[in-house]
């Protein structure tokens, strides 16, 4: 055969690749036949299987037959050869053409690959693990916090260290990018809220109270936790999967070396923008909310516009507001921080800007319920 | 056989750009089977963006590739993927995907592709990774290879398909010098023992003298070819003088250097 290695297999199939053996006073010759590619179907290796069980003295492979011949071809003859090496018989190649020779003297023997070592030391060592990380995870939060109390302090010492350009397009992120998703998203809870008090107050004819119950939910709960879980989810991901590729590419380590702290470059702009946006945008929430519950209640249950707007006046009070305005400002620190802090931490790769983005909302949105629950906690207590 | 057949790649009058910009303008050369072709120049020059163009990423704005005899620019569909299991890329990073182990990065176009069994698909697999010697890493991931060992990973990638076509993008770069030097006589060793062609994207002089049979000098200023040649022969008598600086590593200052046509 033309010794053309595996270039040859260019052109079309022109026989199917076979394989024939022979067996002779102990010696085992194989023969093989056709075009020996990945693109032809592969014969059947029964029949030396077989031949190699019942056992012989030396195998010889002969391949004048073979037209074109790829990988697929090397990769049988390499598990022939161990084979032989295995049970100590000869293995003799001195017809295979010579590129086909060259190749495998050129893998004299392919090392097994040695499987990640298993972990072990059972549930004490695992348990012992998690614990150093949550203590590790824990102390990594509360150095992140100082640093950022750190660099919010010399930021108020000397203005002009906060990169005002940066903070004020992330306000523009933030802030009026954000007013369609939160004004719709806010507009719908309240007619959702208004809808199912009514069918529920509607028993003891006291529809007028759904004006007390959009109002208040929408002021002191509803309004700060669903502009916290949007702004998390449009927000803080954004700001962990942008930290994260500046991780990945090293734009974070040349920040380092030119003497910048990451988090008064970085973080603090974030943070700033994103603490001055959210209390207003829970405002504009709690405007559209209560619209949403007004339209509702006007539109389905009857109710007049100005008995609605006079309970609702009624029924808040500023302190509705206070808390509302406080649970966002904490949601605000918690999502903007969460967010950097998960994509300064991520791994350099690919993955890792995906996975500290998910980590990111995941933690966020368990921040803002947690949170929530705290603050529900101490205002009944 | 036909005239194009003999040639690996040619090309004819190809305009090379992206976003409507035209780098280059009406290149053409052929490449020979099993020989190691380099693509010269300085930085800026539109190396890369003629490697994009040859490799499909992006598309010609005028002109055509042709692969082993079959238009590459001009085909669609199941004929275009048909080429493309005849060549295969080494990116500048490796490009190895992350969430894979090695074995599983060249295992993937065998898995895709083929339809061979899981078995001779592991061996495939084990063999690509012993010539580029990288057997012993065939679970660790991407992550925790060097550099050098990400190049010699993802070369066994591009050879998962056994193509009749290497192309490389910036091998040499970001690597040490013994690693460089390993790395060129991995593709030497590539070339001699599967007699593949390679087209190799650089502009490491070490490199060049050391792998290339030819060289292609690009230009900037002329948006186009300058010369095709024997690197060592380039580097002596080329009627270039920017061609004799470049390969002689004069600076860019150097009288005559400025002017690529002339003939002095």
């Amino acid at each position: 055969m033309e010794d053309v290695p595996i270039p040859s297999a260019d052109a079309g199939i022109t026989a199917p690749p076979s394989l024939r053996v022979q067996q002779e006073r102990g010696s085992l010759s194989v023969f093989f036949d056709g075009d020996w590619t990945w693109r032809a179907p592969r014969p059947s290796l029964v029949a030396l299987e077989q031949a190699l069980a019942k056992g012989a003295t030396e195998v010889c492979c002969r391949a004048e037959g073979v037209k074109q011949w790829d990988s697929s071809l090397l990769a049988l003859l390499l598990r022939l050869r161990r084979q032989c090496e295995e049970t100590r018989i000869p293995f003799h190649v001195d017809t295979l053409p010579q590129h086909l020779k060259r190749l495998l003297e050129e893998v004299p023997q392919i090392k097994p690959p040695r499987p990640p070592s298993a972990e072990q030391g059972g549930l004490f060592k695992s348990a012992g693990l998690k614990a150093i990380g949550l203590f590790g995870g824990a102390y990594r939060a509360l150095y992140f916090t100082g640093e950022c109390a750190q660099a919010l302090a010399k930021a108020c010492r000397m203005p002009k260290v906060l990169r005002w350009p940066e903070c004020r397009m992330v306000m523009q992120e933030c802030g009026p990018a954000s007013l369609g998703i939160v004004g719709l998203i806010s507009f719908l809870t309240g007619c959702i809220l208004a809808w199912q008090g009514a069918l529920q107050l509607r028993q003891f004819g006291a529809e007028i109270y759904v004006a007390d119950l959009v109002g208040v939910a929408l002021v002191r709960e509803m309004g700060p936790i669903m502009v916290a879980i949007v702004l998390a989810g449009r927000i803080g991901a954004s700001f962990a999967a942008h930290l994260a590729s500046m991780e990945a590419s090293e734009e974070v380590d040349a920040l380092r070396t030119w003497g910048f702290s990451p988090v008064q470059f970085l973080v603090l702009p974030r943070l700033m923008a994103l603490t001055c946006m959210m209390p207003l945008l829970v405002l504009y929430a709690d405007l559209l909310g209560i619209l949403g519950g007004l339209t509702v209640s006007v539109t389905v249950l009857g109710v007049a516009r100005s008995a609605f707007l006079s309970e609702t006046w009624q029924a808040l009070h500023l302190s509705d507001l206070q808390v509302g305005l406080l649970k966002s400002l904490v949601f605000a620190v918690g999502v903007a921080g969460i967010g950097c802090a998960t994509g300064l931490k991520a791994e350099r790769s690919a993955d890792g800007v995906g996975v500290a983005t998910t980590s990111s909302v995941v933690k966020s949105i368990l921040y803002i319920i947690v949170v929530d629950a705290i603050f529900g906690a101490c205002s009944h207590a | 056989m036909t005239a194009n057949e003999s040639k690996a790649i040619v090309v004819r009058n190809l305009d090379c750009g992206y976003d409507r910009k035209t780098v280059l303008r009406g290149l053409n050369f052929e490449v020979r089977h099993g020989e190691i072709f380099v693509i010269m120049g300085e930085s800026g020059c539109g190396k890369s963006t003629l490697l994009k163009h040859l490799i499909g990423l992006n598309p010609p704005s005028a002109g055509e590739v042709v692969f082993l005899g079959r238009d590459f620019s001009g085909a669609r569909g199941a004929e275009r993927e048909e080429i493309q299991k005849r060549f295969g890329v080494l990116y500048q990073s490796g490009a190895l995907w992350s969430s894979l182990t090695v074995a599983e990065n060249v295992a993937l176009p065998l898995n895709e592709h083929t339809s061979l069994d899981k078995k001779t698909i592991a061996e495939v697999v084990m063999l690509k990774l012993a010539l580029v010697r990288m057997d012993s890493y065939a679970h660790f991931f991407p992550s925790e290879l060097s550099g050098g060992m990400k190049k010699r990973a993802g070369l066994a990638r591009a050879m998962a398909l056994d193509p009749t076509i290497l192309f490389f993008d910036e091998p040499s770069a970001g690597l040490d010098p013994p690693s460089a030097r390993e790395l060129d006589d991995l593709m030497k060793r590539v070339r001699d023992t599967l007699g593949t062609t390679l087209v190799v994207v650089t502009h490491e002089l070490a490199s060049i003298f050391a792998i290339a049979d030819h060289a292609m000098m690009l230009s900037k200023e002329s948006q186009g070819m300058v010369e095709i040649g024997r690197p060592a022969e380039m580097a002596r008598q080329s009627p270039h003088k920017a061609v004799r600086a470049f390969l002689n590593r004069l600076p860019r200052g150097h009288p005559g250097t400025t002017q690529l046509h002339d003939t002095n």
